[in-house]
């Protein structure tokens, strides 16, 4: 079954159809929840509410843009949503904003201690990181979904790579500090 | 080997193998909800309950207005009719053209006016035609345009506001391509969250529907109200109304029901509030344009979001509490007595005295408030020059055109200046006394507050009325110093009403709680009957206190 008719399915809530969705995405999706998430089992919920919206809103997509786009749109927003009731985010000092780089090693790093260190940055931070670095959206439309300005996401955004840049380099120093 | 990377990359060429399978249980979750597509059915019910029970609200208010209105005989009835139905901009003009006879009648006359249009209005959304159902007879006209009539208005508009023009014709586009899938949205909820998408332009085009069908309904009636200047600029608040609400929709601010019903209604109060919305809205509307186009392509991403606004729209409290204490100083612009008419000429002054009490402000927008409370209000006008004197005779004493005395005391009073003659003989000692009267109300204020600006130390100019429920009302006689009770005013109303002009300065010490002082100049309309000569009696109030902000 093409995506297409698999779509037209899901539209008409053919049960099949909707289970078939599930498995095309929900690996994709949930990876995507897991970054955006503080835990496995909050994004195991994101994963959830996003696919209650995707089903009850099939009717909406209208095959305008690509459909995986629209899905990890929802998948982002239902993640966002339960940060957004938490209210303003924080101002941080706009004077350090400037790019961290850092050495990195091939393979030095597992996935699962990145995203690990991922979902331990305040939320705020974590959100910006996100959908700037990993997700790539604009500073201006982080301001407009997490309702921030312009400034507050670059500086949180800087201190989001700041914290995972310090994290990086204690990691790395206790694996030598083994290896020695 | 090692190389430097930004850390960004660091981050995006490692997850981007990030795959992780999802517990099974998430699935049969899913698919658990996805069986009960009545939860939808029943979140609705209690948002139609709330809007029927505001327009149930609203409904009652105006009644009760109307009534009390068409009990009231005097000049300021018309003044009455139009700030209580403030909130209806087309049953205000009914109103005051049917000079407030039948009015329940205006009313229902209204609703079917309303209800028709929105019948007419086939195409346009199933969700809010219902909720105009609902709402009929409270303040919205918002739903009633056609696409067609809607056009043609937007052109006589021109003149005011080019870029209105622009953004309603790129609106359209987007509508049409809208409209498909919000047919077929399921349930009604999520058809209104179409409507509710607020950056997307189908909501735009709403709001600018609404404007126009307020306008055209008021022009209509304008020609039987012979009143146009006025109601033109009452029409173009009402336009520039909406577009301001435009523009707030675009930051998500504010819930579009609540906003179409209040905004259409109240706002059109404060007139030189909405002519500064006006050029907010054309910069914003600038704005607009440019994000409808981008958005043309990313609806079904607005789409997405629009549930999350709401939600969060729901979570903005709008509410303030405001506890406050004036000083309050009481005088009369003209030269007059509202105790008799041999008083006239005599000297007067006013006390300062004291009001307090409890407000609550409802916030529409960054911008407008409206407020209402309760405050208690002493006042004291004392009127100099006056002998007291007890009638020993018994039955014959002269009695003021306005003043009960007490029954078991003889007690007259006469105008000293009257008895220049008496004086000089010596008949009398040389200090007068004044008669002293107090008067006590419970003051019901309704205003509307619009914020010039809102930084740390913030302006706001407040307009609105009051409606002063008396309590207190004593006359006494002054003298040396002394005070004695000798009776009571027999003219003063027991309800009377103020217009109100104040300005606001409040020092915000943080979000939630403001200082705040708001000099208020409130002219009393009917507060006395049978006055002498000119009394236009007025209170200056510096209201002064803490508010706190949920």
């Amino acid at each position: 079954m093409s995506l297409d008719q698999l779509i037209l399915n899901c539209k008409q809530n053919d049960a099949k159809a909707q289970s078939e969705l599930y498995q095309l995405f929900s690996s994709k999706l949930f990876s995507l929840c897991l970054k955006y998430s503080r835990s496995y089992a909050e994004a195991e919920d994101n994963l959830q509410d996003a696919f209650v919206t995707i089903f009850n809103k099939m009717s909406q997509y209208n095959n305008k843009g690509s459909f995986e786009g629209w899905l990890k749109r929802i998948a982002i927003n239902t993640a966002l949503q339960c940060y957004r009731s938490q209210g303003v985010f924080e101002i941080v000092n706009e004077e350090n904003i400037e790019d961290v780089t850092l050495e990195i090693e091939d393979d030095e790093l597992s996935i699962d201690y990145l995203l690990q260190i991922i979902q331990e940055l305040p939320d705020r931070y974590r959100l910006v990181f996100n959908l700037y670095a990993l997700d790539g959206y604009s500073h201006k439309d982080i301001a407009s979904m997490l309702s921030i300005t312009t400034g507050t996401s670059k500086s949180n955004l800087a201190r989001a790579r700041q914290i995972l840049k310090d994290k990086i380099e204690t990691y790395r120093a206790s694996l030598n500090a083994q290896t020695l | 080997m090692s190389d430097k990377k930004h850390i960004d990359r660091i981050f995006q060429e490692k997850l981007k193998d990030l795959e992780a399978t999802p517990n099974p249980k998430v699935w049969e979750n899913i698919q658990s909800k996805l069986e009960q597509p009545k939860e939808d059915k029943e979140k609705i019910f209690p948002i139609w309950l709330r809007i029927g029970s505001i327009a149930a609200l609203l409904l009652v208010l105006l009644t009760i207005g109307n009534h009390y209105n068409s009990n009231r005989n005097n000049a300021t009835k018309t003044n009455v009719v139009d700030i209580e139905n403030v909130v209806n901009p087309s049953e205000k003009e009914k109103n005051s053209t049917n000079a407030n006879s039948t009015n329940s009648e205006n009313t229902k006359n209204a609703i079917v006016e309303e209800s028709n249009a929105a019948s007419k209005n086939g195409e346009t959304m199933d969700a809010i035609q219902n909720a105009s159902e609902e709402n009929k007879n409270s303040t919205n006209s918002s739903i009633a345009s056609s696409n067609s009539s809607q056009n043609t208005i937007t052109t006589s508009n021109s003149n005011t506001n080019n870029s209105v023009v622009n953004n309603a014709s790129k609106n359209n586009k987007t509508y049409t391509s809208v409209t498909g899938n919000k047919r077929k949205a399921t349930t009604n909820k999520q058809t209104q969250i179409v409507a509710t998408n607020t950056n997307s332009s189908l909501y735009t085009n709403t709001e600018n529907g609404t404007a126009n069908a307020a306008q055209s309904s008021n022009t209509n009636k304008n020609a039987i109200a012979n009143n146009s200047r006025e109601r033109d600029t009452t029409i173009s608040n009402t336009n520039a109304n909406a577009l301001a609400q435009n523009s707030n929709s675009t930051n998500g601010n504010v819930t579009q029901l609540d906003k179409n019903k209040v905004a259409s209604a109240l706002e059109n109060s404060a007139t030189n509030a909405l002519a500064e919305n006006t050029t907010n809205t054309e910069e914003e509307n600038t704005t607009t344009d440019a994000e409808t186009e981008k958005d043309e392509t990313s609806i079904e991403e607005e789409i997405a979001k629009v549930e999350d606004l709401i939600e969060k729209e729901e979570k903005v409290n709008r509410w303030q509490v405001y506890a406050n204490i004036a000083p309050v100083y009481y005088n009369t612009l003209g030269k007059g007595s509202h105790m008799d008419d041999q008083f006239i000429d005599n000297s007067k002054s006013g006390e300062t005295n004291t009001s307090y009490g409890v407000n609550v402000s409802y916030a529409f927008n960054d911008k407008l408030k409206l407020r209402s409370g309760v405050n208690s209000l002493n006042l004291s006008y004392d009127t100099d020059n006056v002998i007291i004197y007890q009638n020993i005779s018994g039955n014959n004493a002269p009695a003021l055109k306005n003043i009960n005395f007490n029954n078991d005391q003889n007690i007259s009073a006469i105008s000293a200046n009257n008895l220049v003659v008496q004086q000089a003989v010596g008949l009398l000692p040389n200090e007068n006394a004044a008669i002293s009267q107090r008067i006590g109300y419970y003051e019901v204020p309704m205003e509307l507050e619009y914020t010039v600006s809102s930084k740390k130390f913030g302006v706001n100019v407040i307009a609105g009325l009051s409606t002063f429920i008396l309590n207190d009302n004593k006359i006494f006689s002054e003298f040396d110093g002394r005070k004695t009770e000798i009776g009571e005013a027999n003219n003063i109303n027991d309800v009377s009403f103020s217009g109100n002009l104040g300005l606001g300065l409040d020092y915000k010490f943080s979000n939630k709680i403001k200082f705040n002082v708001q000099p208020t100049f409130k002219y009393q309309m009917n507060a006395f009957e049978n006055t002498s000569g000119n009394f236009k009696p007025y209170i200056i109030g510096i209201y002064t206190g803490l508010s706190y902000k949920f």
